[in-house]
C-alpha cells in the first residue's frame, strides 16, 4: 500500500511548497514509519469502532455569546499580518 | 540560600521567613539565566521584577499560598496576554499571545512569579529539543548530550537551577522524557484533568500540560495549582469523575515484555531492577503482568498524533497570524508561509498525518489505530483493577549526543516507547529520578515511570514520594 506514496499530491493537500526539499529521503521516511506503524491491525481486530476514550464526550457550552462581543478584536487583528483601514484582514486574490 | 538546588517547598520557607522575597529570587534567577549556556530559556520575561514587587506586596498584605512568590518558567507553547510565544517555529516567531492560558491565569492568581518561555522542539514534534527553530538546548548534566524534548528548554532550566519549576506539555513523552534525561521529576496528569486553553495545540486526543520539579511533592504543589475542570476546555473533566481510591497504594505491576524491546540499554535494565528493589523495600508489592496492545502504542501514535497535527497546523497559513510570504495569490502564499515557516519534522508530521487521513488509506490507517487505541485503553484499565500502578523504566537509554539521532526519525521515535502508552490510554504517569548511568566520562540521569488509572494523580505522588526516600536512603 505504501508504495504508492505521491509526495506531490500530499504536499498539495497538506498545502506545502516540497521545491527546496529532497523528496526521495522524505518519501522514505514516510515509508519506513507507515511499515513500522501496520502493527496496530493485529490490536485493532478485537476492538470496538468507536473514537470515544474517556468519559467525557460531546460537551457543548449553551448557544449564546462566549464573550461580550468584539472583546478580543483589537488584539487579535494586531496580530494579522496586513489590516485595512476599517479592520478587515488583507489577502491575495484567490484566482 | 542555594537558589539552585532549592525546591519550591524550601523557598517557600525562605519567603514566609523572610530570609527572601520574591524580589530577590527573582533577582538571583534572572541572573542564573543570564549566566547560563544550556540555551534554556528563549526570553525572559521583561516585567518579571514587576511581578514580583506586586506579589511581595499581597504578601505583605497578609497573603500565604505554596507558590506566592515562586518564580517559575513556561514553555514556549503556553500563552501568556501580551508577551512572546512561539512554539518553537520561526512561523510564530514575531507572535504575542493576545490572551492567558487557563493554567497561566492559575499560576498568577496563586501568586507564582512568570520568569521568561523556554526552549522546545517546534510545534512540540520531538525527544531532543534539536527541532526548535532557535537552535538546540544543551543538557546540564553534559552539554554534548541532548536533554531530551519535547519540553527539553523547561526539564534543562530546572536542572541547571535557572528556575525551581516549570511547566512543559505532553503528548507522547514530552515532559517525562526530559525529565528522565536532566534529572528532575515530571509529570503528565490525566487527560482532561488540566485545561489546554492557551496551549498550542499538537495532537488534541493526547496533549496535557504537567509540571517539572525537583521534587515529587513540588509536582503536587503545581498539579494542584493549574488542575480543575475549565469552560474554556471541553475536555476537561469536573472533580468527581473519576472516584479516588479508598486504600493506599499497595501492589505495583511490571510489564516484562516491553522492558525486552529492543534497545533497551543494559544500564537502564540493571537501574530499573534496582528501582523495583527500592520499592519492595519500601514495603510494596511487585507483580508481573501482561498488557498485550501496550508494545503497539507507539505505533497507534504515530498514526493519531500526525493525523491530529495536519488538522490542528492548517490554521498556520499566512492570513491571520505569524508569518506570511509575499505571494501574488493565496494559494502560493499558503505554500510558501508553510515553507518558509515549518521545520522539516513538522513537514514530516505533516504529510504523514495527511496520508492517514487521505481518501482510501483513512480506514486501514486511522481508523484501524483508532481502534486499536481503545483495546488497550481498555486493556490498562483492567490491569488497574489488580494493580495500583504499573512501573517501567521512563526511556530505554540514559540521553544520547547531540545529532546522534538526527538521520533517522524512526529512531527518534522510540525514545517514546515507554511513555507514550499514557497517553494513548488517558492515564497520569510521573517519572522520578531513579540514579544515574556512568557513560563516557558522564553521570547522566535516568528516570523510573509509575503509571497509574485515570485521576489517581494522588497514586503517583504516594509512590514517588516513598520512591524518593527510598532512593535516598
Amino acid at each position: 500500500m505504501k508504495d504508492d506514496i505521491n509526495i506531490e499530491k500530499l504536499a498539495e493537500l497538506a498545502r506545502l511548497d516540497l521545491a527546496d526539499t529532497d523528496t526521495a529521503e522524505l518519501s522514505e521516511n514516510i515509508a519506513s514509519i507507515l511499515d513500522y506503524v501496520a502493527s496496530v491491525e493485529a490490536v485493532a481486530a478485537s476492538g470496538e469502532d468507536t473514537q470515544a476514550i474517556g468519559p467525557v464526550y460531546n460537551v457543548l457550552r449553551a448557544d449564546v455569546d462566549a464573550h461580550e462581543p468584539g472583546a478580543y478584536r483589537e488584539a487579535l487583528l494586531r496580530e494579522a499580518p496586513a489590516v485595512d483601514e476599517e479592520g478587515f484582514i488583507i489577502v491575495p486574490p484567490i484566482l | 540560600m542555594d537558589i539552585t538546588t532549592a525546591t519550591i517547598e524550601d523557598l517557600q520557607v525562605a519567603l514566609e521567613s523572610g530570609e527572601e522575597t520574591a524580589v530577590s529570587l527573582t533577582k538571583e534567577y534572572l541572573q542564573a539565566i543570564d549566566a547560563s549556556e544550556v540555551n534554556a530559556f528563549l526570553s525572559v520575561y521583561k516585567d518579571a521584577l514587576e511581578q514580583a514587587e506586586v506579589v511581595d506586596k499581597r504578601r505583605s498584605e497578609g497573603e500565604e499560598g505554596p507558590l506566592l512568590g515562586v518564580p517559575l518558567a513556561l514553555k514556549d507553547n503556553i500563552l501568556v496576554a501580551d508577551k512572546p510565544v512561539s512554539a518553537g517555529s520561526k512561523i510564530l516567531e514575531d507572535y504575542t499571545g493576545t490572551y492567558s492560558a487557563t493554567v497561566v491565569e492559575k499560576l498568577c492568581s496563586a501568586g507564582a512569579v512568570l520568569l521568561g518561555r523556554t526552549n522546545m522542539d517546534e510545534f512540540a514534534m520531538g525527544s531532543s529539543t534539536e527541532h526548535s527553530a532557535y537552535g538546540p538546548t544543551k543538557n546540564p548534566h553534559d552539554p554534548s548530550r541532548v536533554p531530551g524534548g519535547s519540553s527539553g528548554g523547561s526539564a534543562a532550566a530546572v536542572a541547571a537551577g535557572l528556575a525551581p519549576a516549570a511547566l512543559g506539555s505532553d503528548t507522547g513523552g514530552s515532559v517525562r522524557q526530559p525529565a528522565s534525561f536532566c534529572g528532575v521529576v515530571g509529570l503528565k496528569p490525566t487527560y482532561g484533568a488540566v485545561s489546554r486553553s492557551g496551549l498550542i495545540a499538537m495532537g488534541s486526543s493526547l496533549d496535557q500540560i504537567g509540571p517539572l520539579t525537583r521534587s515529587v511533592a513540588d509536582a503536587e504543589v503545581l498539579f494542584d495549582a493549574i488542575a480543575g475542570a475549565d469552560p474554556l476546555d471541553s475536555t476537561t473533566y469536573p472533580a468527581g469523575t473519576y472516584p479516588k481510591a479508598d486504600d493506599a497504594p499497595q501492589t505495583i505491576g511490571v510489564p516484562r515484555a516491553l522492558l525486552e524491546t529492543d534497545g533497551v540499554a543494559p544500564a537502564v535494565k540493571e537501574n530499573f531492577a534496582n528501582s523495583l528493589d527500592s520499592l519492595k523495600e519500601a514495603g510494596y508489592e511487585i507483580v508481573d503482568i501482561e498488557l498485550p496492545g501496550l508494545a503497539e502504542a507507539l505505533a497507534m501514535y504515530y498514526i493519531i498524533m500526525p493525523a491530529e497535527v495536519s488538522s490542528n497546523l492548517a490554521r498556520y497559513d499566512g492570513v491571520k497570524y505569524g508569518l506570511r510570504t509575499d505571494d501574488a495569490d493565496l494559494f502560493t502564499q499558503y505554500i510558501h508561509t508553510r515553507r518558509d515557516g515549518f521545520g522539516p519534522e513538522v513537514k514530516r508530521r505533516l504529510l504523514l498525518g495527511t496520508y492517514v487521513l487521505s481518501a482510501g488509506y483513512y480506514e486501514a490507517y486511522y481508523r484501524t489505530a483508532v481502534r486499536a487505541r481503545r483495546v488497550l485503553s481498555e486493556t490498562l484499565a483492567d490491569a488497574f483493577d489488580h494493580v495500583d500502578a504499573i512501573a517501567t523504566p521512563t526511556t530505554p537509554a540514559p540521553a544520547f549526543k547531540l545529532a546522534e539521532l538526527a538521520a533517522d526519525p524512526l529512531e527518534m521515535y522510540l525514545q517514546d516507547v515507554f511513555t507514550v502508552g499514557a497517553n494513548i490510554g488517558g492515564n497520569p504517569a510521573i517519572s522520578v529520578p531513579s540514579g544515574r548511568a556512568n557513560l563516557e566520562g558522564a553521570a547522566l540521569p535516568l528516570g523510573l515511570q509509575l503509571m497509574a488509572g485515570k485521576g489517581q494523580e494522588a497514586t503517583l505522588f504516594t509512590l514517588g514520594k516513598a520512591f524518593e526516600a527510598a532512593r535516598d536512603s
